[in-house]
């Protein structure tokens, strides 16, 4: 029995080691999580399902589209970028549930990566973004979505992870300032409507009067629906592509600045 | 010199809100010594769960400095979370995960590798009775499993000093009974228990030595016997027969008045002057005696009872818990 102070353990793995190590460990950790509650699973699933439905069979024959396009190739590339905004921004409930239930707390008494959870966090919710977006292809292709095969497929997919992944930091940055699961519940997902319903992922931007087509054209999500459309459908990079790269940048870097922010001030009383 | 395991020296908390600040510690210092069991029993809103906080760096201190094995809290966080276990009074442990993986993922945390990792979950489990529990989702445990698990995730990492925030407040007397068994066990592996509690049979039970917090300061610290024998050995609850006589009995004998009656404490021989100066203010309907127990340590020194209801959720910077 020994009670004096034990040498530091010299044997620790360097930090930017520790920080991939804590990051991958909570990564899988969120990821298991999800798994293993089908009802998460069922229904992240059932809603892009009935919007692809719905759009596709109940509002899209009355919507214009331009001559020789069919609208449900327009909107399967729409879809799958507002899927993956959702998925992104179910970081923002999942941050504030373990800082509600002391899980966070917990961590942060561990000698684990300061960053970890966050960074955790981004990387679970990206790659559920990618493996959503995979389904909402493959319901896509049952109901008549014919993209262009090639490597503008794959390149899309990344694509959309990267929104994903930039998204998930404001989401992150909702999921640490707010005060409870409920208020992040809201906060964290009313943005995402106007953002994709005022955008190119339903309906063409043309259709729309000035002031809303005037929001429309500026907004992320349009430039993001469209550079996604130049990839799937036509295996080119669109003109919205550096806007949409710029915007992911402007994303991850403001969201994970106030993350980080928000994060270090919850030692502070 | 002998190193002390935990050093506070004049910490104060103050929480700045938009409409009020709140002072949560108030000028604290506490030592204590390397495998000591030592308790920290105040009533809520005391802080003892604002000093569990800031030793175990979750919270910064507005002024002063809290030491864990000569490592600052602030200034040497990481090292210090090396070295440290923290069990908080909600089990903090994955639902989803089952026992094992939440032992495996706080053992990645910790900086082990694959086999020690795997190695310390199989020991722990086996150490806290979990092992027919191991592989099953720990939403399916009992509120003592839960219990367990949280203690035995905090030994992941194989610590110096011990942290337990009231660490049996809303379990039954049997799980209680058991937890205490646990603790006692880690005790003699020569691991320092910092405990926090508002119950004085836990602190009486477990510690030995006990500090009583109120307002955010250490009010009084010793070994328990030392805190009975400073507050008189015997003592006397008075009942005068007419209520508005409370007052000036309570002031005539030196006592508190608690729940209509004066609680007043002597040595064992002073028992018939406090008498006599009681009857002296008007008759009594009843007098009993007793020997001192925490109880009476506890209200000498912090004016109020001990509080047995369950409390509310403990203030986290969230102001609220599930």
């Amino acid at each position: 029995m020994s009670t004096m102070t034990r040498p530091a353990r010299t044997d620790r793995p360097s930090r930017s080691r520790r920080f991939i190590t804590d990051t991958l460990a909570l990564a899988g950790r969120s990821l298991a999580k999800f798994r293993r509650n089908p009802q998460a699973i069922v229904f992240t699933i059932v809603q892009p399902v009935m919007f692809v439905l719905l759009f596709r069979y109940v509002f899209g024959g009355a919507i214009q589209t331009p001559p020789g396009v069919d609208y449900v190739n327009l909107l399967i590339p729409g879809i799958v970028v507002q899927n993956a905004l959702f998925s992104a921004a179910s970081a923002s409930v999942a941050i504030s549930d373990d800082l509600a239930s002391g899980f966070t707390d917990r961590l942060r008494s561990l000698p684990t990566a300061r960053l970890a959870p966050l960074t955790g966090r981004v990387l679970a919710d990206t790659l559920r973004a990618g493996l959503l977006v995979i389904v909402i292809f493959l319901v896509g292709l049952l109901v008549g979505f014919r993209p262009e095969w090639g490597p503008g497929l794959l390149a899309a997919w990344l694509l959309l992870m990267l929104i994903a992944f930039g998204f998930a930091w404001i989401a992150v940055a909702i999921g640490v300032s707010v005060k409870s699961p409920e208020v992040a519940q809201s906060a964290g997902f009313i943005w995402i409507f106007p953002l994709t319903f005022a955008s190119s992922v339903f309906v063409p931007v043309s259709t729309m009067p000035d002031w809303l087509a005037w929001f429309a054209t500026i907004n992320p999500v349009t430039q993001f629906a469209n550079a996604t459309r130049g990839l799937v459908l036509l295996g080119e990079v669109d003109s919205a592509m550096g806007w949409t790269l710029l915007w992911v940048v402007i994303f991850a870097v403001v969201g994970g600045f106030l993350s980080i922010r928000g994060w270090n001030r919850m030692t502070r009383a | 010199m002998s190193e002390t395991a935990v050093l506070a020296e004049d910490v104060d908390v103050v929480y700045t809100g938009r409409q009020s600040t709140k002072r949560a510690l108030d000028g604290l210092n506490l030592s204590i010594a390397p495998g000591a069991v030592h308790a920290i029993l105040g009533p809520n809103g005391a802080g003892k769960t604002t000093f569990i906080r800031v030793a175990t760096t979750l919270l910064i201190p507005t002024s002063g400095r809290v030491f864990v094995h000569g490592l600052d809290v602030v200034r040497q966080a990481g090292s210090v979370r090396d070295i440290i276990g923290v069990a908080g009074q909600y089990a903090t442990v994955d639902e989803s995960l089952t026992g094992r993986e939440n032992l495996l993922l706080t053992g990645t945390l910790y900086g082990l590798s694959r086999e020690e990792r795997a190695a310390r979950a199989v020991d722990l489990l086996e150490r806290f009775d979990l092992v027919d529990a191991a592989d099953r989702a720990t939403k399916t445990y009992s509120g003592g499993m839960r219990r367990r698990l949280d203690l035995a995730a905090s030994l992941t990492g194989d610590p110096q000093v011990l942290f337990l925030d009231e660490p049996t407040t809303g379990l039954d007397v049997r799980t209680r009974n058991a937890l205490w068994e646990e603790v006692r066990a880690i005790a003699d592996r020569g691991v320092t228990i910092v405990l926090t509690t508002q119950y004085l049979e836990e602190a009486d039970a477990l510690a030995s030595r006990i500090s009583i917090i109120d307002a955010g300061r250490v009010v009084v610290e010793g070994t328990p016997a030392e805190l009975k024998s400073t507050v008189g050995e015997e003592i006397l609850t008075l009942k005068p027969v007419d209520n508005h006589l409370l007052g000036t009995l309570a002031e005539a004998v030196g006592g508190e008045i608690v729940e209509g009656t004066v609680r007043a404490r002597t040595a064992r021989h002073g028992v018939t002057s406090v008498l006599e100066t009681a009857l002296a203010v008007g008759p009594l309907s009843s007098v009993t005696t007793t020997t001192a127990s925490l109880d009476d340590v506890f209200l000498a020194y912090t004016g109020h009872i001990a509080e047995d209801e369950q409390p509310p959720a403990p203030t986290s910077r969230w102001g609220r818990r599930r």
